[in-house]
């Protein structure tokens, strides 16, 4: 009962999510319109972590498998692929190795820079409270 | 005989756990990248359907009780934001310029490597949204006159790559804040390189979760001018 309870609301957001997505006018897909709302439902407690948790854990934990049958879908597309394939399999390789790249490398650095300043903050104030201390950074 | 097992809703759903289990097996033991469980699943599925002549809709009769769990399990990662919400507090700037830059860099690679193929109108609007998830790219690609089934396989190829080369690129280019790689694996493979951050931590899955929803925001924003764009270049 306790894990029908979880499904129950999972799957009210999701179809909240979908009916949002049907009438809304921009193309906004319904599972991030419920991802969004049961944030918000949880981020300001209108539900509970524990009522959700579980089975939500369960789901994201085993997201992969889910996937399957959309990527088999792919043998539907062969036709058009035709000789173009391999350029469009070396487009995607590089376009996506590359992105996967510099966001990763730009937001390590913004983080890290982020950090520091506020260490160096925190020592600075550290610093005036008690004088003479030598700074970290 | 043949066809009542094949159209059997069970077929669909047997053959993907099946694969799916013998894939985690093997990659338990040989943790290389055909072994992925997502990559072998995918590839044995389909040289079973072409070497048997089993239509893709008779799979698809199980495969849509399987896919219909990507909405929920995407919902569920509201879970870990939440529980995460400290980090998307903290870095908000590092994360959102992140992903700004990222959409336009990706933009830009793609633009430059298309003229480098020649590839027309159609194509690059194909290609432009295939960095966010499938149900959002595919409003991009209809809207800006792309090849809209075309653009799902290719969301998914991304996909499947983004889980592939993530890593190693993390790895490589030393990349190992969580939040960094959480970010990256979302904004450039979508809900699959999620699947992936899962198994690298909640706060890359978050985070990962987090930049599915921006990434998709900043894309379909960008596409009237990317479009404007293409009509003069291409």
């Amino acid at each position: 009962m306790k894990r029908l309870k979880q499904f129950f609301w999972i799957f009210m957001f999701s179809f909240i999510g979908e009916f949002l997505s049907l009438v809304s006018p921009v193309a906004i897909p319904g599972s991030v319109i419920g991802m969004v709302l049961l944030f918000l439902a949880l981020h300001y407690k209108w539900i509970k972590m524990v009522q959700v948790e579980e089975v939500g854990s369960w789901l994201t934990d085993n997201m992969a498998i889910f996937f399957v049958p959309a990527g088999v879908a792919l043998m539907t597309n062969f036709n058009i692929l035709g000789d173009i394939w391999w350029q469009l399999l070396v487009t995607v390789i590089i376009t996506t190795s590359l992105m996967i790249a510099f966001v990763g490398l730009i937001v390590q650095w913004l983080k890290r820079r982020k950090d520091r300043k506020d260490k160096h903050q925190q020592a600075e104030k550290q610093h005036s409270a008690v004088s003479g201390k030598e700074e970290m950074i | 005989m043949l066809t009542d097992l094949s159209t059997n809703l069970y077929f669909g759903i047997f053959v993907t756990f099946f694969f799916f289990m013998l894939g985690t097996m093997l990659h338990r033991r040989w943790p290389i990248l055909i072994f992925n469980p997502l990559v072998f699943a995918i590839t044995s599925i389909i040289i079973l359907l072409m070497t048997t002549g089993i239509a893709y809709d008779d799979y698809n009769q199980g495969g849509q009780f399987i896919n219909m769990w990507i909405t929920p399990a995407t919902v569920a990662l509201a879970i870990k934001l939440e529980k995460n919400f400290v980090y998307l507090k903290k870095y908000y700037t590092a994360i959102l310029s992140g992903i700004a830059l990222g959409v336009l860099f990706h933009t830009g690679v793609l633009l430059v490597v298309s003229l480098m193929f020649r590839f027309n109108e159609e194509l690059v609007a194909t290609l432009f949204p295939k960095a966010i998830t499938t149900a959002i790219a595919v409003g991009v690609s209809d809207s800006i006159g792309g090849i809209v089934s075309l653009t799902v396989a290719i969301v998914v190829f991304t996909g499947v790559l983004g889980t592939i080369v993530g890593p190693p690129i993390f790895a490589l280019l030393k990349i190992d804040d969580p939040v960094a790689q959480g970010v990256a694996l979302g904004s450039g493979s979508h809900a699959m390189g999620t699947a992936k951050a899962i198994e690298l931590g909640d706060v890359q899955a978050a985070m990962s979760g987090l930049s599915i929803i921006l990434t998709g925001i900043v894309v379909v924003i960008l596409a009237p001018f990317v479009l404007s764009f293409v009509a003069v270049l291409f």
